[in-house]
């Protein structure tokens, strides 16, 4: 499966060299996607102290991922991430209503953010798979991306990082908008 | 990889609700086993209830007083007396982590252990174990990340820092931050992703020192508790130190707590031995070059043969893993139908069939097939190569070039089928293609219904391959076309004939294969099995359908139900199906944690529903479309994009409704 995913993401992306941010709330379901797309052929990083930044890069795709988390005095440090990315990733749990609030002032503070007003937005609706998940459409009436983002080109689709769902369209669906930039 | 990072990764990849298994189905074995060995009289464990009575009972906590310093050192001081229950398993604990001696949770996790917001009591008493803290807040990390496996969630991160900051301030009272320990918590967190960045090996641009400096400032600047100071005045100060922790981290990166051996039982006979808690650093040499050899990945991975498709592990004698959920109705089926369960025959297949040239090519490159065989392979595939241009490019090849592999059936001529033992098994295809005409004893051992010999035929056909029946559909032809021309000369009976339909792959082609049967009525046995399984195997493909974007293809709300005309400006997108997982279908060799059967036949039916529902609603658009975009420039490129989103749900909802009716068959036949 994942080497598949790997192979997948070389025929989307050719030789593009573009630097993907994912992130999201803790639990989110970040790590679980990451390992999908994990495969042996894919180089992974040693560990280093601090956050769980994952780099998987397939020939020239690098996907970056950073772990965002803690307290709203600490947001101000995420502009750390920003420069030079091209695509932005946000998962939400779908099946935690209660931190959507959450999830959502986290998501627009990076958005609004001057150095993130040429990315697109992809946000996974992730855990599908359970129940009580609130549908991409609702997710996306939520966040109210439509009245909100108005240079962005974004969507939601909704995922389920266990069985792979999702990913592959969220994948393609960058590549299919990133690749005329 | 080294060996402690391939443990991090198996831990820290489990399932959703990691973060809260750890604590419950850990915190209770440890407060047990301190009490056995420690203070056996203890009540209760430091579940998620007790916790937070302790810390709302502690509520100065979060007040800057002195106060959690008093509280801080009765409990430390009067150590393990017994009268301070509840508050002294904090503190075994703390000192339990410090030593390593906690065995319930491998070491790699002590971090995400401590951050956890119910554990906060022992993060306090852990952080005060480690005073003192030096004065340099980059020296305060080393000294965290030299005791502990310093690699977690950032909100336990976060939490740990933040604990940190609060003592540190109290150690340290006269520096630039007062007693503003959420100005230090910044710095600390800022310095921790300076490390994570510096030091990732893929990381592609690192910070520059100016931007980590001014990203911190401008951090510490949106924080309230910067009124307290007068940040104009300390601001040469504050930039000298953060450069001084820039160049230093630079140098050297904090270092990774490991413990090698972590046979944690010698540790817990209660020694108080510090030698195992050696922090090995990780030495990073300043100048890297960065190790980003892409030769290590190119080209081949496409063309060789994935590890994780049924046919090579079948080929290399692996065990196939399961695809499916075992169920009750496994049972139901396969003792009162077994027809639908499994197919097992020797059927004949369209020696045209593509897929025999990619078994062939599978097997050439392994060494068990016969020189000849590959030989004659190899011709077949120049052959291809010559001819390849006419099929690269999935997208433009005629709509014959389609066609043209499925119509082996109304060829009279007989020598356009080989002989192939054919079996539907547990969610896959395995096809033996026979070395000669249907043989005796073959059939025999078939119709015995002995399915353990699949691998010594093997070595009875002249090839062989496996597939997975994802996504893949089976259609009868005899439902499509009518015609007198598949009559044997022999035989009064109609032959049957069935297609195989596997998505199109990452080479972009749909793989047909045709087969034909002695008759109709066993061509549609064939069918129902394999359209039984792909059914229950195939995930519902919700994304593509629920998928919600600001992208404009001609027919969003806000142009069609406007009045006025057409803006010229518009940012039209082309529709396209995207690329979903039925392009892996040959790699998703594995159990996708599908569905039940009931659960599966429901939601196929609300599905099949819905797309019914979406087709109609997309015909009613189209006069809408035609009038708003008619004589504007954007009107065939709309109509284009309107025409392919039809296609699309036109192919999904065709298959969709087979996977449907077969399902519903076969519930019909449990139900009697």
């Amino acid at each position: 499966m994942g080497s598949s995913i790997s192979k997948t993401l070389g025929r989307l992306f050719g030789s593009t060299e573009m630097k993907i941010l994912m992130l999201g709330l803790d639990n989110a379901g970040k790590t679980t996607i990451l390992y999908k797309l994990k495969l042996n052929k894919i180089k992974t990083s040693t560990p280093t102290v601090g956050f769980n930044v994952e780099t998987v890069s397939y020939k020239n795709v690098k996907f970056n991922m950073w772990d965002v988390g803690g307290q709203e005095r600490l947001r101000p440090l995420w502009r750390h991430y920003f420069p030079a990315t091209t695509a932005l990733i946000f998962v939400i749990d779908s099946s935690d209503q209660e931190r959507l609030n959450e999830a959502k002032e986290e998501l627009y503070s990076i958005i609004s953010e001057k150095e993130m007003e040429k990315v697109v937005l992809l946000v996974w609706a992730n855990k599908q798979d359970l129940k009580g998940a609130m549908k991409p459409q609702d997710v996306s009436s939520f966040l109210e991306l439509d009245k909100n983002l108005k240079n962005q080109l974004w969507c939601v689709i909704g995922s389920n990082a266990l069985t792979g769902q999702g990913l592959v369209e969220g994948l393609s669906w960058i590549s299919n908008n990133t690749a005329k930039q | 990889m080294s060996a402690s990072s391939a443990e991090t990764h198996v831990g820290s990849y489990k399932p959703l609700g990691y973060t809260l298994n750890v604590h419950s189905k850990y915190s209770p074995l440890i407060a047990t086993k301190s009490s056995a060995s420690s203070i056996p009289t203890l009540p209760e464990s430091p579940n998620s209830r007790n916790t937070r009575d302790f810390i709302s009972s502690n509520s100065e906590d979060d007040a800057e007083s002195g106060g959690v310093a008093t509280g801080f050192h009765t409990v430390s001081t009067l150590g393990n007396s017994m009268e301070f229950g509840d508050l002294d398993v904090s503190y075994q604990i703390a000192a339990d982590l410090l030593q390593g001696t906690i065995s319930d949770i491998s070491y790699t996790e002590y971090a995400n252990f401590l951050g956890l917001p119910e554990n906060h009591r022992i993060l306090q008493n852990f952080v005060y174990l480690l005073r003192p803290l030096p004065l340099s807040l980059l020296s305060v990390l080393q000294k965290l990340s030299s005791n502990i496996y310093f690699i977690a969630e950032a909100q336990n991160i976060d939490r740990i820092l933040e604990e940190t900051s609060k003592q540190w301030v109290r150690c340290h009272p006269d520096t630039i931050w007062g007693n503003n320990y959420k100005l230090c918590h910044i710095v600390l967190f800022s310095l921790l992703i300076l490390n994570s960045d510096l030091h990732n090996d893929c990381q592609l641009t690192k910070f520059s020192s100016d931007s980590f400096i001014h990203n911190t400032i401008y951090a510490l600047t949106k924080e309230d508790q910067c009124k307290n100071i007068d940040l104009d005045k300390v601001q040469p100060q504050l930039e000298h130190e953060l450069l001084s922790y820039y160049e230093a981290l630079k140098y050297s990166s904090l270092p990774l707590f490991s413990r090698q051996n972590s046979s944690v039982e010698t540790v817990a006979t209660g020694k108080k031995s510090h030698t195992l808690r050696h922090g090995s650093q990780v030495s990073i040499p300043i100048e890297r070059t960065p190790s980003r050899s892409t030769s290590m990945y190119s080209g081949h991975s496409l063309v060789k043969e994935s590890q994780t498709t049924s046919n090579w592990k079948f080929h290399h004698n692996k065990t196939l893993p399961k695809l499916y959920r075992e169920e009750p109705i496994d049972f139901q089926i396969s003792s009162s139908v077994p027809k639908i369960w499994c197919m097992d025959n020797i059927i004949d297949i369209s020696a045209k069939n593509d897929q025999v040239n990619i078994a062939i090519k599978k097997s050439q490159s392994s060494s068990t097939l016969s020189q000849s065989s590959s030989a004659s392979d190899s011709n077949r595939r120049h052959h291809k190569s010559i001819f390849g241009w006419l099929r690269i490019g999935g997208k433009h090849h005629s709509i014959f070039d389609e066609k043209k592999n499925q119509l082996t059936f109304l060829d009279k001529n007989d020598s356009q089928w080989s002989n192939a033992r054919v079996c539907i098994y547990e969610g896959r295809i395995f096809i033996f293609k026979l070395k000669e005409k249907t043989n005796k004893g073959i059939s025999n051992a078939i119709e015995k219904g002995d399915l353990n010999d699949l691998e010594s035929f093997k070595n009875l056909s002249s090839s062989y391959y496996v597939y997975n029946l994802f996504e893949s559909v089976a259609d009868l032809v005899q439902d499509n076309v009518v015609t007198n021309c598949n009559r044997s000369r022999t035989s009064l009976t109609a032959k049957g004939n069935f297609n195989v339909t596997f998505p199109a792959a990452l080479n972009g082609k749909k793989n047909v294969l045709e087969f034909q049967t002695p008759t109709i009525q066993e061509a549609n046995d064939y069918v129902a099995c394999i359209n039984f399984w792909a059914a229950r195997l195939s995930p519902i493909p919700y994304a593509q359908f629920e998928i919600v974007s600001n992208e404009e293809y001609g027919w969003g709300d806000r142009l069609l139900n406007k009045t006025s005309s057409v803006n010229n400006n518009v940012r039209l997108s082309s529709w396209k199906p995207l690329l979903s997982l039925d392009l892996l279908h040959d790699d998703l060799d594995s159990f996708t944690g599908n569905l039940d059967f009931e659960t599966q036949l429901a939601q196929l039916k609300d599905f099949v529903d819905h797309l019914e529902d979406l087709i109609d609603r997309h015909n009613n658009i189209k006069p809408k479309l035609v009038a708003k975009w008619n004589d504007t420039r954007y009107f065939e490129k709309v109509m284009d994009n309107w025409n392919e989103k039809y296609l699309y749900m036109n192919y999904q909802y065709d298959k969709r409704i087979k996977y449907l009716r077969a399902l519903q068959a076969v519930k019909t036949i449990v139900d009697q």
